[in-house]
């Protein structure tokens, strides 16, 4: 297509040519999720069917309107030819995404910009477990949300910080308000029983919720209950497995208590915003029960529970330059982000960005988001900064997770 | 940006000395990470990866990125070495292709596991220099590159 201007196209290129430490497939990754993408009739169509279609409920209670690959089933993660995984909102009103294309002659889905093909992609398959029930009757598929090796599981379906008002501004978790809040131990077991039936299928379990402050010290309740769900599904392991939890910031002694009485390898706490301020001023429900210093200490004591590597922490990439309290500047932003990921890696905690998208429920609505330019910078500094401490993000590296452009840089780091 | 894949027919002269092969290696250097196997099928090269952490994988990996082709080392029972340069096309960990090699490991070799297959296109066949004496390095699947379906993991 003579003349076609690709504009996203270009951008890549010219990013690839100005930073030519990040991987291309890093760019075109943090490309797609910053412009987004849609399905072609016959990418929809193709996805429907049964191997490729996946629930039609979301781990998080997040939402969309209706479309394609939203109003009757989502399509499964979205993976580059390097098996990086790319997550898309399918749903979101992206101004101008890239296109989803799906050639039934040679089976093949292809990413395009316009009418150009800028590669081929492909969709995680639907796991086999996610047509089964467990014991008590509960949809499998609706307790477990899968990417290529990872097998996610959200245990607790509220947060204390919405119902007191005080939820993070960037957040749309659990605002859809439905379904049974906390999710039995058993069914855990189930889940993961039947997941695993299905060899070669996964390598990580993980676990999260909204936040649950109960209990003397707070997070009392929270914590046991992990420790019940982490204990059922350890019955079917022999010692420790790949598998991480995700909750606040705890306190050694709790965090202690989890690692000694469960077999999971991994913890991660997610500061969300780095930045002291900005984290008060976008987190005000961490700030007010655990605070930022709290909240920082407990990650570097973690490591001595967990050991180095192992303590993972998560910024929502974009949302410190979103809304009212934002940074002036994207330098300054980057800053902020690299000045507390050398901390934190100094101390053995892995400090890692997600690519944050707007969303109608969260506070913050719909803003604009940095340009490209920044979150190839960020993962760029942040894997620089990790690798030169020697730290690798098993647990959330790009098989084991998939969500974190900075780890898939770490896969050439063995060089 | 980014190479495209182009599949072209598989010469006799590589598919025998793929089928004639005792061992498999990244060559990195003057040394040969060993991979778990290297299959046929089709106009496909298949390399079954046991753990990505090392040169070996960690060069695959770079190759695709650059659009550049690898170096494989094929050693033949007799112990005589080729080289084998072949184009990264796909990694696969997950769906029918990776399910299959991952099957394949675990029933020769049980014990064992792999991260990943990386499918490729051969780009030619070369004789090592002579005067290059090569290393070898293997990286087993260690406990926690293991799926949770192994049996190094799962409960007695």
């Amino acid at each position: 297509m003579a003349g076609t201007i690709c504009p996203k196209k270009e951008e890549c290129e010219a990013l690839c040519l100005r930073y030519p430490a990040v991987p291309v497939y890093v760019i075109l990754k943090l490309s797609m999720i910053r412009y987004g993408a849609v399905l072609t009739p016959a990418a929809d169509k193709r996805l429907r069917e049964k191997d490729l279609s996946f629930n039609t409920s979301e781990a998080f209670g997040l939402s969309y309107g209706s479309g394609p690959g939203t109003d009757n089933a989502m399509p499964g993660p979205v993976l580059l030819r390097d098996a990086s995984f790319v997550y898309i909102n399918w749903g979101e009103a992206y101004e101008d995404p890239y296109v989803i294309d799906y050639d039934p002659e040679t089976g093949d889905f292809y990413l395009k910009e316009r009418d150009i093909v800028i590669d081929t992609v492909s969709f995680v398959e639907r796991p086999a477990f996610f047509d089964k029930k467990t014991r008590r009757g509960i949809p499998m598929a609706s307790l477990a949300d899968v990417r290529a090796q990872k097998l996610i599981m959200t245990t607790w379906r509220k947060c204390i910080f919405r119902d007191l008002g005080m939820a993070c501004r960037f957040c749309a978790f659990f605002s859809s308000g439905s379904g049974e809040i906390e999710v039995d131990p058993e069914d855990l077991y189930d889940v993961v029983s039947e997941a695993i039936k299905e060899r070669g299928r996964f390598s990580e379990i993980a676990l999260s919720g909204g936040t649950d402050l109960t209990g003397r010290p707070p997070f009392t309740q929270e914590s046991d209950r992990y420790i019940r769900q982490w204990q059922a599904i350890g019955r079917l392991f022999r010692d420790r497995f790949p598998a991480q939890l995700m909750a606040p910031a705890y306190p050694k002694a709790m965090l202690r208590r989890i690692y000694d009485n469960t077999g999971i390898t991994s913890y991660s706490a997610n500061l969300e915003i780095a930045d002291r301020e900005r984290f008060a001023a976008y987190c005000p429900g961490k700030a007010h029960f655990v605070g930022y210093d709290t909240w920082l200490g407990r990650l570097e004591e973690a490591v001595e529970v967990f050991g180095p590597g192992n303590v993972c922490t998560q910024i929502v990439a974009g949302a410190e330059l979103a809304g009212r309290d934002a940074f002036s500047s994207i330098e300054e932003a980057l800053e902020s982000n690299f000045r507390v990921c050398e901390r934190l890696a100094s101390n053995g905690v892995v400090f890692l960005s997600t690519i944050w998208r707007p969303h109608a429920a969260c506070d913050l609505g719909y803003v604009p988001v940095p340009p490209l330019e920044y979150y190839v910078r960020l993962a760029e500094g942040l894997h620089a900064i990790r690798a030169s401490y020697g730290l690798h993000s098993f647990d959330d590296d790009y098989r084991h997770c998939g969500n974190h452009p900075d780890s898939d840089m770490e896969r050439t780091d063995y060089l | 940006m980014i190479r495209q894949i182009r599949k072209q027919t598989i010469s006799e002269a590589v598919r025998e000395t793929v089928t004639g092969a005792a061992a498999v290696g990244v060559i990195v250097g003057n040394t040969i990470h060993g991979c778990a196997a290297v299959d046929i099928e089709g106009d496909s090269l298949y390399l079954s990866i046991p753990s990505e952490r090392n040169a070996g994988a960690a060069a695959v990996t770079k190759a695709l990125w650059e659009g550049t082709d690898v170096p494989l080392a094929l050693t033949a029972e007799d112990g005589s070495l080729k080289i084998l340069r072949a184009l990264p096309d796909r990694c696969h960990i997950s769906g029918k292709v990776f399910a299959r090699f991952y099957m394949k490991r675990r029933h020769e070799a049980p014990g064992g596991d792999i991260s990943c297959v990386w499918e490729m296109t051969p780009d030619g066949l070369t004789a090592p220099d002579p005067a290059v004496v090569y290393s070898r390095q293997e990286t087993a699947a260690s406990l926690e590159d293991r799926h949770l379906d192994h049996e190094d993991l799962r409960a007695l």
